[in-house]
């Protein structure tokens, strides 16, 4: 763990503590009947005084915010910004995709994979494109993939987006998704068992576009009725890959292939696992002021 | 009202109304004892003829009495600085005007000593009332901040000042060492204790710049808890080393810390 401040800013009325000893008021003359019969002190300890200091610091050091980190999960951290579209038209419904589960639907096995693989993404910014007749961004990238996974079973459902099939649309929301992704290392996994039949815009001039923003297309056939040429093509032409899965089986294993894909290093300034400490000053704060308000009975004869 | 006013009537009433209860009357009673009844002679005082003897005999008889002497107070208002501490010189005015006051209601003699800047300063003894207030006057004009008192000093020049036994009031604060044993032997003394109770239970106060009072200049030293237990120790160490020595010398000794409380406890001293 390392330790930091959010306001580092704030430690520069930090020397004004000094003003509490070189910049104090002049003190109250009172006659005292036998000064002689007082111990000798050498330090000045003035108790009252030493107190408002150290509240004044302690607040300064709240005010600055200090936090431990994992350095670990910030800067040396590798992944990739991915967007999974998914296909939900009703095509989709179709059961005896899964061997094991017969009457398991396409989308069902998709979304279960695709669940486990959002599990494993742990240095990955992840977005979720939902698409059908149209497509919509269900989720915007994000390290949160707890709420992501949940968003993957809220957002989505078989013909939510409609029964067709909008290759091209999905791939431009895709786009949108990304469009503020600060990683090299962009990637559309596409996730289809149809044939472009819905949409103003045509998959051509979605990978037009994809390739303009250098955003690598991966393309997961599911089934046997998809439109393979086109899926490769998309692949191809974006520098990516087409991965056919005829089964859930297969669709396992493409999954596990686009995971072994070399991650690259994220430029994300934001950091994990923060513990902020500033209650630890503030509690030891308020605690010296009690101090001064109740002062301790050997003031008081 | 002048505050000076204000003390002498406070003390006049005060022990006025207090000896009406005849308290003190044993010390301070001016009653004569009986000795025997004698033929009237030329010169006696026919204000002491017994009339109703006289009537008997057939011849004017006089009373002689065993007329009691005259007692001789003198009041020793110790100033110094330290008064200035609280109400403490208010204090000494109050109980030396009490004192005066109990002097004159007896008809006794009463005369004052104070010490300024060294020199000790008499105001000659009388039974008028004039000599009390002439007494607070010269004390009230007094500022007693920057004085200090050689204690020892004083004492020593008060004896050779004073010849015939008489009763000494010392009041003063007593937070220097004294010996009154020489002055206890030849005269009858009573020590009246003026403190103020900030003076023996200093409360803590923080950012405050001490200043002895006998010297008017800053102290180094710092007021805080634990320094005033220290102080407190040595005052209460003082304090039984003094009630060792006026024990010791029978002198009779009370402590004062306000005005308020002064009649009752001169009474406690003087009867």
């Amino acid at each position: 763990m390392s330790f930091s401040l959010l306001y580092p800013l704030a430690l520069v009325l930090l020397p004004l503590v000094g003003c509490f000893i070189y910049c104090k008021n002049r003190p109250k003359p009172i006659y005292f009947s036998k000064p002689e019969w007082l111990p000798k002190s050498y330090i000045r300890f003035d108790s009252d005084r030493w107190i408002v200091m150290g509240v004044f610091g302690l607040l300064v050091v709240t005010l600055a915010t200090p936090y431990l980190y994992k350095p670990d999960a910030n800067y040396h951290k590798k992944g990739r910004d991915l967007v999974l579209a998914i296909d939900t038209s009703g095509s989709m419904a179709q059961s005896g995709f899964d061997s094991l589960e017969r009457f398991k639907s396409k989308y069902d096995s998709a979304i279960e994979l695709t669940h486990h693989f959002i599990q494993k993404r742990h240095d990955d910014n992840l977005g979720l494109v939902v698409f059908g007749s149209f497509a919509y961004i269900a989720s915007p990238l994000t390290y949160d993939l707890e709420g992501l996974s949940q968003m993957l079973h809220l957002m989505s459902d078989v013909g939510i987006a409609g029964d067709s099939t909008a290759i091209g649309e999905a791939i431009v929301q895709s786009i949108e998704a990304l469009k503020h992704s600060q990683t090299q290392n962009k990637v559309i996994v596409l996730l289809s068992d149809g044939v472009h039949n819905a949409g103003s815009i045509s998959p051509k001039d979605a990978l037009m576009m994809a390739k303009k923003s250098g955003i690598v297309i991966y393309t997961i056939g599911i089934g046997k009725e998809y439109d393979m040429e086109m899926m490769h093509l998309i692949a191809q032409k974006s520098g990516g890959k087409s991965f056919e899965a005829k089964s859930a089986k297969d669709l396992a294993v493409v999954f596990e292939k686009i995971e072994s894909l070399e991650p690259s290093p994220l430029r994300s300034n934001d950091t994990l696992n923060i513990q902020k400490l500033h209650f630890y000053p503030l509690f030891l704060a308020v605690v010296l002021m009690g101090i001064l308000i109740f002062p301790y009975p050997s003031s008081k004869y | 009202m002048n505050p000076l006013s204000h003390i002498l009537i406070r003390a006049k009433k005060d022990i006025y109304r207090y000896l009406s209860g005849s308290n003190l009357s044993r010390f301070l009673g001016h009653g004569y004892d009986f000795a025997e009844l004698v033929e009237y002679r030329i010169g006696d005082d026919i204000r002491d003829i017994s009339w109703i003897s006289s009537a008997k005999r057939g011849e004017i008889y006089v009373k002689k009495m065993h007329e009691e002497k005259d007692l001789s107070i003198v009041c020793l208002a110790m100033i110094e600085g330290r008064m200035a501490v609280g109400n403490k010189y208010e204090t000494l005015l109050q109980t030396v005007a009490s004192i005066g006051y109990i002097a004159h209601y007896q008809h006794n003699l009463f005369g004052g000593y104070y010490s300024i800047d060294g020199v000790l300063q008499r105001v000659a003894p009388s039974k008028s009332h004039q000599t009390v207030e002439y007494f607070l006057e010269q004390l009230y004009s007094q500022n007693p901040l920057g004085q200090s008192l050689h204690y020892q000093e004083t004492i020593e020049h008060l004896m050779e000042h004073l010849h015939p036994k008489s009763l000494i009031v010392l009041v003063g604060d007593f937070l220097d060492d004294v010996d009154l044993s020489l002055l206890a032997y030849k005269h009858e003394v009573i020590a009246i204790i003026v403190r103020s109770i900030d003076e023996e239970m200093p409360s803590y106060q923080s950012d405050v710049a001490l200043i002895d009072p006998t010297t008017n200049q800053a102290s180094s030293k710092i007021l805080t808890p634990n320094a005033i237990k220290h102080y407190q120790k040595k005052l209460q160490q003082h304090d039984a080393k003094l009630t060792q020595h006026f024990n010791r010398h029978a002198i009779r000794f009370i402590k004062i810390y306000h005005p308020d409380e002064i009649v009752e406890r001169l009474g406690k001293v003087l009867a």
